[in-house]
């Protein structure tokens, strides 16, 4: 069970919720979206690379092809 | 026992949702997303030996290996449309996953369709 993939999401996530509020508590509201931007860019890698695994796994077992 | 990890693990990833659900982080329901993924790829695991066993019995009994294999696709539809359109319910828009669910009845009656033709002709073979 890849439990790490689950841990660097959350730690993205949390880490992008954060700047985003000191950024906009700093008055530079734009810059907080494209940080949430990027990390959301950034998660979504992981998760696609993820959904590829699973997909290709569930073709062979349910012979899916 | 890997079902006592997938609860503790889960637990985990609420109370992490929960918080990025708080600050509106879209990050929260990929988060959500990546851990149904994990939970699948080892249901997945567990379903194929199942499968193995099914097809075991199938062939002592003599059964036409096509019918078992349309219930294997089948089952593989509703299986990904599930996940699919559970997550689109928990992202907010239940109408896409209504889109998700009727695709997925119409991919399957398209594969139940060549065992109803074969019931049928059974049936009528009988009657004669």
């Amino acid at each position: 069970m890849q439990t790490d993939i689950i841990f660097k999401i959350a730690g993205i996530g949390i880490l992008t919720a954060v700047l985003h509020s000191v950024l906009k508590s700093m008055g530079k509201e734009d810059q907080a979206n494209l940080a949430t931007l990027a990390g959301l860019a950034l998660v979504l890698f992981m998760v696609v690379e993820l959904l590829a695994e699973l997909f290709a796994y569930v073709k062979t077992v349910f012979l899916l092809y | 026992m890997e079902i006592i990890q997938i609860l503790g693990l889960s637990l985990i990833v609420l109370v992490i949702y929960f918080i990025l659900q708080e600050q509106k982080n879209p990050v929260a329901l990929l988060l959500v997303l990546a851990f149904s993924l994990i939970i699948f790829l080892v249901v997945v695991r567990q379903v194929a030996l199942i499968f193995a066993t099914l097809q075991t019995i199938s062939m002592a009994a003599g059964v036409n290996s096509i019918y078992l294999k349309t219930v294997m696709k089948i089952l593989g539809i509703a299986y990904l449309t599930e996940l699919v359109a559970q997550l689109c319910r928990d992202g907010g828009s239940s109408a896409l996953a209504l889109k998700i669910e009727l695709a997925a009845k119409i991919a399957i009656l398209t594969l139940a369709l060549p065992i109803l033709l074969a019931i049928i002709e059974s049936i009528l073979q009988l009657l004669r």
